[in-house]
């Protein structure tokens, strides 16, 4: 070869390996990113047993997994389905009382522990039996719904598991995927070496990312997990950052600190949209804001003055004009994430003259009816419409106001006579989310039907809802007994909020599903 | 979350001996600063009080297709704030909140420290060390948490926000009575007037009390304004006023979200904290400028 | 000297015994109670009795608090509620970052402060001297959480200068000037009011000395202002200064609620706040009593060193 040959040979080789080197950092960084999200509120434990909170499951959800688990990556379905989290498969056996769980192999814990059926067993005893040795006390407060309905459970093989039930219950697994308590699976290692109460600050699961730090007020951070036994995450990080003063939040996310927000105040919504940021909203939130009426106070104890109340709110209105938008009227009691929810099901329109006809009808005059509500940071703007509404058709409403935790406590307790409606936004995405708010025998201080509804043919359809295997035909057993509670106009159903998130637009495929918590491992930052 | 200037005790340069009233009004209307205060404060007290005629919207009045309705509007002087209800009305109706929330507690715990503080600083002994001891742990508690703390055990609203006020307030009125009660307790003529047989009540209330009670009237001016501002802040905290009443404080803190969208929302009742607070301690100055003979003004 | 000094701290004891009995009760009177924050919607009453004996809350309150008494007394303050978190780990780095923020804000008052007033004072009833009164009391008017936007809208949204919130950049490594960058905005905001009482005061102070007899014969006599200022002037309004300012530190300690909440600045006073909302008494326990003792070290501090410069005061 020539010399310019081989200088050519020589000088192209060093041109590839320099493009291939330039490339290569390139293809690295083309990964995730860091997600920082700015959250409204401090998680409390990062152990999934004992806690209680939505937004701390938004944190839990990446970092542990139980047995079954809902696809969280699509946006337009009605509910989430069930897939196969660390089961890869399941049987219900045909009298419901059994379930039967194939594990999944060769996944590890963070801390590199295997999991197997011996370690769900640890886990199941950890927060239900209270005879094992590894009963913690604490977590059977937070997880009481889920376990109330276990009797046993064995480890059949080394990797199956069996749960055997005390009766029937087909919202079982979905009632196990809610935020009230989470029976998502810890590293018995974990436990064994730190304790208990250790595992707040060694959280170890099997999720997509793993816990690094916790410095509590400022930040949590989780990073990827590379031995995930599934689709890896993308992003490298993700920081969730406390703020809670929400003219905070949106100053941080406008000035490019944090890269999204949840719950942004609805008046900001379109002038961020007008910036150029990504507004996301879900039709379908597994959870609806309501009033409970209080059957013990004399005023309502007249099913017109109900119903009255009922017709005098204007839902649509307050859904164009405060939600702007990002919210919509229900009629019912169950809410657009179940499967059983019917977007055709009306109940009581707008209609303040019939209200007041009924008003009259049942020989009510200047009607002074007491609301209890919580604080919220947002200003009681829906509760003051609420008030001028009534007040069109001659209740006067006194609005009482308390404290978060106080109010938690009254609600909870059930209403005196004296008080006539309460409020709260929660829900659930299974269906039998219902029977906590009304069944009878869910009055204070058993449930949480604050305003002591009680209805015995509501109750039966329930007992036989849960019953029902077919969710087809389990959801006209639903509907039927939503029927039945609204024609008692025993709530009164308000608005939703579509649960809009502003993201950042560097923040690629964020899914916003029909629940209150994020699959993180989809999304990634530029 | 205490103000700085509870703290501002500002040194009277001599105690006085007998009331001149007359000089001292004179001398007061001498001060335009604290004149012109004077008139701004009683305009917006009357303001306030007759607001019903003042204002052709009621202050709950909302209309949701006017909201965030901008200055100057037809109708609407000053706008609108997040419901549509009228800025005008709202800043009137508010005002009387704000004034009853800055004036009360301060007059209140005036009185009382000034009478715990006469006691103390003149009886010494036993009933002082006792009074200051119990003082001293209210003056070392954190007023947040005393104002979150009654606000959780009673309802919060306007009520729960005088008590908290009036409550930490004592203890520095208290103080302030004792030092100046000491001060002249040690005075000679005081001693005379023991000797000559006085008892105890009669020489705190004839002499000691009347010239305790023009630092302590300074003081009380000054802190009222400061109240206001104190009492926007528990507001901004979620212990004040309950919906839909109006106060300034929650109007600045309500409407800090839009600052970009709708900035008269909070801008407006700042401004009028602000100026209320300066005039309140225009005010003071001007009081205690008066009372003291050796101040010069040119 | 030592006699005096002695006294004082004794008397911390039963000041802080008080603030903790004073701060149980209060709880105990608040309606709601950590189970009920922790669980939630959840909050039946059979889950709350659970976690009420799990947490030991069921307990008559006088055993309460003898437990928690014993415990303090022999230096474990417990775990949080809320995070079970321990709250040493919980409180020590909070009261460190109040600290910094405290610090930085009472530094910058007292710089202002005494300047401006010092100047405000030598050229008393000009046109400077009521300009600056005038502004400083705009400045310490302000409600501390409105100011605080204006600064962060023009120094951190319009101008791009400073962040908005925090103490550290979240996505990056920390460093010196990542604090000082994050810390400038708290500490002006935080600064502002103590400026306004400092300047004010020093400024009566020092007008009230310079009028003084010994000093006018001092002028009299021909020294010249800066031997003045020195020998005569400023150690006779000393004790007024130095009391101003040691209670601006004892304010700011619990006072930076406000300030902590809007900058989101990871320290005490949101802890405070946090804590009642979650009824975490143990961390509400030991954050009171932290404020409370510092409040009451930071007044000692100031009746010693008056007390060493006026030795009439030591009878107290």
């Amino acid at each position: 070869m020539s010399f310019q040959q081989t200088f050519r040979r020589f000088t192209f080789a060093l041109a590839l390996s320099a493009s291939a080197i330039a490339l290569a950092p390139t293809a690295v960084l083309a990964q995730g990113g860091t997600l920082i999200w700015g959250m409204p509120a401090e998680t409390d434990t990062l152990d999934p047993h004992a806690t209680g909170g939505w937004s701390t499951y938004q944190v839990t959800y990446q970092i542990f997994e139980g047995l079954v688990k809902e696809d969280l990556t699509k946006a337009d379905v009605p509910t989430p389905e069930l897939i196969p989290g660390l089961a890869k498969s399941w049987t219900i056996s045909p009298d419901g009382l059994q379930y039967t769980f194939t594990l999944r192999e060769g996944v590890k814990f963070h801390d590199g522990t295997p999991f197997d059926a011996e370690a769900v067993k640890f886990n199941f005893e950890r927060f239900w039996d209270e005879s094992s040795p590894n009963f913690y006390k604490k977590a059977k407060a937070f997880v009481i719904a889920y376990t109330k309905w276990i009797k046993s459970v064995e480890v059949v093989d080394p990797m199956t598991v069996r749960v055997t039930l005390k009766a029937p219950n087909y919202q079982w697994l979905r009632q196990g995927l809610q935020s009230y308590g989470q029976p998502l699976m810890v590293s018995p290692a974990a436990v064994k070496q730190y304790g208990n109460e250790g595992i707040v600050a060694h959280p170890i699961g099997t999720g997509p990312f793993k816990f690094v730090e916790r410095d509590q007020g400022v930040k949590t951070v989780i990073e990827r997990n590379d031995d995930y036994w599934g689709n890896k995450a993308k992003l490298d990080k993700v920081i969730f950052r406390p703020l809670q003063d929400p003219a905070t939040r949106i100053n941080a996310l406008e000035n490019g600190e944090i890269h999204m927000i949840t719950t942004p105040p609805w008046d900001e919504i379109e002038r961020l949209k007008g910036e150029g940021f990504v507004v996301t909203t879900n039709k379908n939130v597994p959870y609806i804001n309501f009033i409970h009426l209080n059957f013990k106070n004399p005023a309502l104890k007249d099913i017109r003055v109900r119903k009255a109340i009922n017709m005098a709110i204007d839902r649509e209105g307050i859904a164009n004009e405060i939600y702007r938008g990002t919210g919509r009227a229900e009629y019912g009691m169950l809410s657009p994430g179940t499967d059983a929810y019917d977007p055709n099901f009306k109940s009581f329109t707008y209609d303040p003259e019939g209200a007041k006809k009924l008003l009259a009808e049942a020989g009510v005059k200047d009607l002074k009816l007491v609301f209890e509500i919580p604080q919220y940071g947002t200003g009681e703007i829906v509760e003051t419409w609420i008030q001028r509404d009534l007040k069109k058709v001659g209740i006067d409403v006194e609005l009482r106001k308390y404290e978060w935790v106080t109010y938690l406590g009254k609600w909870a307790g059930g209403m005196p006579e004296d008080v006539a409606m309460n409020e709260i936004g929660w829900g659930m995405s299974t269906p039998s989310w219902i029977d906590i708010v009304s069944r009878c025998d869910s009055a204070p201080p058993g449930g949480i039907n604050s305003g002591y509804y009680c209805n015995p043919e509501v109750d039966k359809l329930l007992d036989q809802a849960i019953l029902e295997r077919d969710p087809v035909k389990a959801k006209e057993i639903y509907q039927k007994a939503n029927r039945i509670i609204m024609d008692d106009a025993a709530f009164v159903p308000l608005v939703d909020d579509l649960q809009p998130i502003i993201t950042s637009a560097k923040v690629k495929g964020f899914v916003n599903p029909p629940e209150d918590w994020y699959d993180l491992s989809i999304v990634s930052v530029e | 979350m205490t103000s700085p200037a509870l703290e501002q005790t500002e040194p009277l340069s001599r105690p006085l001996r007998s009331p001149r009233r007359f000089w001292r009004i004179k001398a007061f209307l001498r001060n335009w600063t604290a004149v012109t205060a004077a008139a701004f404060l009683l305009v917006v007290l009357l303001a306030s009080v007759f607001a019903p005629f003042l204002s052709a919207h009621g202050p709950y009045d909302a209309d949701n297709l006017s909201r965030y309705v901008p200055i100057g509007t037809e109708g609407y002087l000053l706008g609108t704030d997040q419901q549509g209800r009228d800025m005008v009305a709202r800043l009137l109706y508010g005002g009387r909140i704000s004034l009853l929330v800055g004036i009360l507690p301060t007059l209140t715990a005036s009185a009382i420290g000034l009478a715990l503080g006469l006691l103390a600083g003149y009886t010494r002994g036993l009933a002082d060390h006792v009074i200051m001891r119990c003082l001293d742990v209210v003056f070392a508690f954190p007023m947040v948490l005393l104002a979150i703390a009654i606000a959780g055990a009673m309802q919060p609203g306007v009520t729960t926000e005088i008590i908290s006020i009036t409550v930490i307030l004592i203890p520095y009125f208290a103080r302030l009575a004792r030092t100046a009660t000491q001060d002249i307790a040690a005075m000679p003529y005081i001693e005379a007037a023991r000797a000559a047989g006085g008892s105890p009540a009669d020489i705190m209330l004839r002499y000691v009390l009347p010239n305790v009670f023009s630092p302590v009237i300074v003081y009380a001016t000054t802190l009222m304004g400061l109240m206001i501002v104190v009492g926007s802040g528990l507001s901004f905290l979620g212990l004040g006023v309950q919906p839909p009443t109006a106060d300034w404080g929650a109007m600045v803190a309500e409407g800090r979200v839009v600052l970009r969208r709708a900035p008269h929302v909070t801008v407006l009742p700042g401004i009028l904290i602000l100026a209320v607070s300066l005039a309140f301690n225009f005010l003071g100055d001007g009081i205690r400028d008066a009372l003291d003979p050796r101040s010069i003004r040119r | 000297m030592g006699s005096f000094i002695a006294r004082r701290l004794l008397s911390i004891v039963p000041v802080i015994f008080g603030v903790s009995v004073v701060i149980f009760l209060l709880v105990q009177l608040t309606p709601g109670d950590s189970a009920t924050a922790l669980l939630g919607p959840q909050a039946t009453e059979e889950a709350k009795q659970e976690l009420r004996q799990a947490l030991g809350l069921d307990r008559p309150l006088p055993v309460q608090y003898g437990a928690w008494l014993k415990r303090t007394l022999s230096g474990d303050f417990g775990t949080s509620i809320a995070t079970q978190i321990p709250v040493t780990d919980l409180v020590l780095p909070r009261f460190v970052n109040t600290l910094i923020l405290t610090s930085s804000a009472l530094l910058l008052a007292m710089i202002i402060g005494y300047s401006i007033g010092l100047f405000a004072a030598l050229r008393a009833h000009s046109a400077f001297d009521r300009s600056t009164m005038s502004l400083s009391l705009l400045a310490g008017s302000a409600p501390e959480f409105w100011l605080g936007l204006m600064l962060v809208l023009l120094f951190a949204i319009k101008l791009k200068w400073l962040p908005v919130s925090g103490m550290e950049d979240m996505a990056g490594d920390g460093g010196l000037l990542d604090l000082l960058k994050h810390l400038i905005l708290p500490a002006v905001t935080a600064a502002l009011g103590p400026a306004a009482i400092i300047t004010r005061i020093v400024r009566a102070s020092l007008i009230d000395t310079l009028r003084r007899p010994h000093v006018r014969v001092a002028r009299a006599k021909g020294i010249k202002r800066a031997s003045l200022l020195r020998r005569h002037v400023i150690l006779n309004a000393l004790p007024s200064i130095t009391t101003i300012t040691g209670l601006q530190l004892g304010y700011l300690m619990g006072g930076t609620l406000l300030t902590e909440v809007v900058f989101a600045w990871p320290g005490l006073g949101s802890l405070l706040y946090d804590s009642i909302t979650a009824r975490d008494i143990p961390v509400l326990q030991a954050t009171t009593l932290l404020i409370a003792f510092t409040f009451v070290i930071a007044n000692i501090v100031v009746d010693v060193i008056n007390a060493m410069l006026d030795p009439r005061l030591r009878e107290a």
